[in-house]
């Protein structure tokens, strides 16, 4: 039995074949009177309905088709047979719009023909595909993004070692654009990395396994001539669990904290020798302090360690880089002079001392300042030491004046005592100086030349 | 014994020369390398004694070189540096840790003269360590 049965009384000698092709067909086919309903209908348009041919026939769109496929339908089916010229859609149809389906429909009699392909699964395809790609898409803008703003270097290698991408920072920290990294080796453009970077890269290569953290020193043409730490690990890219087809690596610069550690060292290095340096000397004051009475040996070598300590205490606090000059003679002479109801004159430039220089010439300070305590104008009310200091022709060297006045008349000590030693040893075995010292009625006058005893400006 | 001691800490270097002179020792001192090197030009010194960082000059370790170099003079290192390196042994006899008391001191020297006359060298301080084998240079 024919697939279609038009009104027609009689077939066309071709109407056996066409009534097989209709039946074959993947596309359904019916066709609608004027007041759409279902004259004819095909196997496949029966399985695309999801009616038989006799459920079909003589139904409505409306009746067949959910509301508002149909009244669609029937709205392009009008405008065709008004138009009289074939028109090609789509329509969501089913009962929750879950069937896509492609019409074309052409003018038939005083109604109307149609071809429908079922196109769901064909545009869910389409839909899933493209999403896909959106996700893809969207996956590498964030990779991209990662890579540009990484404050990471990031690079990727081929299995012939050469560079495929880099990103800015590596760029950035190798001094060679990321265009010019493309096609070539570590070793082409920085030389001194490629001893420890190659090696780590072939095992990444030939084990699949990662290298994680890997320090790595050399020189890039972004700072030439300075070596520079950074560290690295490197990581194999394998598509689908296979081998590694190339390698990433990052690289984060630690030049900074490399110094910074290296500084702490140093620095607990000269803590420790300046320490120890400290008990040797705060030792030898013990043994050469020299008194008649128990009282009086323990004032001179607490003076002394006082003086030894406040010197270490200014060093501290510029973190063994020196100490300023005002500062030591003020916290020197102060207290002794405030002590005694004595006034204190200084007037110099701010000058910083040297480190090597702080300890001998607070000890020699106090070695001065101590004497004046006892027998000069720092011993009794009215008392007036005026300390003056400018810098000499080198920026390294001062020179020094004190003069005491108000005091009791000075005069030249009777014997070499043990301060009077020490102020001698620490200024020119020490500081390579060299001291005047003028006993005046008034007071003692004392000219300091110290070469050395400065820090210069950086 | 004639012994060179070149230490710029002035206190300190007061200090040995009056150990060392109270235990008869002919005691020189220098402050910096220019002023040791002098010394050693003129006096045949059995050991110097020298301060490993020296504020003015060559450091401790490369007067140590010339001493033995120039005047077959070897050194004994004062130090309070923890770390040293590892080569000194090729020019120093050893190496005393400061801080280090009179009798530390006068038992480094005799240990070091032993060692350099060939005898027992006798227990020394425990701040001394001694390359005796590693060094033969050495008048005794």
């Amino acid at each position: 039995m024919p697939a279609i049965q038009p009104d027609a009384p009689s077939p066309r000698p071709d109407g056996e074949f066409a009534a097989a092709v209709l039946d074959h067909m993947a596309e359904g086919a019916f066709a609608l009177d004027h007041a759409w309903r279902f004259t004819a209908a095909n196997p496949a348009a029966e399985r695309v309905l999801g009616r038989q041919r006799g459920e079909l026939i003589g139904k409505t769109l409306a009746e067949v088709l959910p509301g508002v496929a149909a009244s669609s339908l029937e709205q392009r089916c009008r405008r065709i047979l008004a138009d009289g010229r074939d028109a090609t859609f789509e329509l969501e149809a089913g009962t929750a719009g879950d069937l896509r389906l492609k019409l074309r429909v052409f003018p038939l009699g005083d109604g109307v023909g149609v071809l429908m392909l079922d196109v769901t699964t064909h545009r869910r395809a389409e839909a899933d595909l493209g999403q896909a790609l959106r996700h893809r898409q969207e996956a590498l803008a964030w990779v991209d993004a990662l890579l540009e703003n990484s404050p990471i270097g990031l690079a990727f290698f081929d299995r012939q070692g050469r560079y495929l991408r880099v990103n800015g920072r590596m760029a950035e920290i190798n001094g060679i654009s990321t265009a010019d990294h493309v096609g070539r080796r570590v070793g082409d453009i920085l030389p001194s990395l490629a001893e420890t970077f190659d090696p780590a890269l072939r095992h990444v290569l030939s084990s699949s396994e990662p290298v994680p953290m890997l320090e790595i020193s050399g020189e890039t043409p972004a700072k030439p001539g300075q070596v520079r730490h950074w560290l690295t690990g490197l990581f194999p890219i394998r598509p689908m669990d296979g081998p590694a087809e190339s390698v990433g690596t990052y690289v984060l610069e630690i030049t900074d904290r490399k110094e910074a550690e290296e500084h702490a060292r140093l620095l607990m290095q000269e803590v420790d020798h300046r320490a120890k340096n400290a008990l040797a000397v705060a030792l030898a004051l013990l043994r050469l302090t020299r008194a008649d009475t128990q009282d009086a040996f323990a004032q001179a070598v607490e003076g002394r360690i006082g003086a030894l300590a406040r010197a270490h205490t200014l060093l501290a606090a510029r973190r063994w880089l020196g100490a300023d000059l005002r500062v030591l003679v003020t916290e020197t002479v102060n207290p002794l002079a405030m002590a005694a109801g004595a006034a204190v004159d200084l007037d110099g430039p701010d000058l910083t001392v040297s480190a090597d220089s702080v300890q001998p010439f607070a000890l020699a300070l106090h070695e001065m300042a101590n004497n004046a305590a006892r027998f000069g104008a720092l011993s009794r009310p009215g008392g007036r030491l005026s300390i003056r200091w400018r810098q000499g022709d080198d920026p390294k060297s001062v020179i020094l004046d004190w003069a005491e006045a108000g005091g009791p008349p000075a005069q030249v000590p009777a014997r070499r005592g043990v301060g009077l030693s020490l102020l001698d040893r620490n200024i020119r075995h020490q500081l390579r100086g060299t001291i005047t010292l003028d006993w005046q009625p008034e007071g003692l006058r004392a000219t300091l030349s110290l070469p050395r005893l400065i820090l210069p400006p950086a | 014994m004639q012994i060179l001691v070149v230490e710029d800490e002035a206190l300190v270097a007061q200090d040995i020369e009056a150990t060392l002179r109270s235990a008869g020792v002919e005691v020189y001192a220098a402050a910096g390398t220019d002023e040791a090197l002098s010394l050693a030009e003129r006096t045949e010194f059995d050991l110097a004694l020298l301060d490993v960082r020296l504020g003015y000059g060559e450091s401790g370790l490369m007067l140590a070189e010339m001493l033995l170099d120039r005047h077959a003079v070897p050194s004994l290192l004062l130090t309070g540096m923890g770390e040293l390196p590892d080569h000194i042994g090729a020019f120093a006899l050893g190496v005393l840790a400061k801080p280090f008391t009179p009798g530390d001191l006068v038992s480094a020297v005799q240990a070091v003269r032993a060692a350099l006359t060939g005898g027992p060298v006798p227990a020394g301080p425990a701040g001394l360590t001694l390359f005796t084998e590693r060094v033969t240079a050495g008048r005794g």
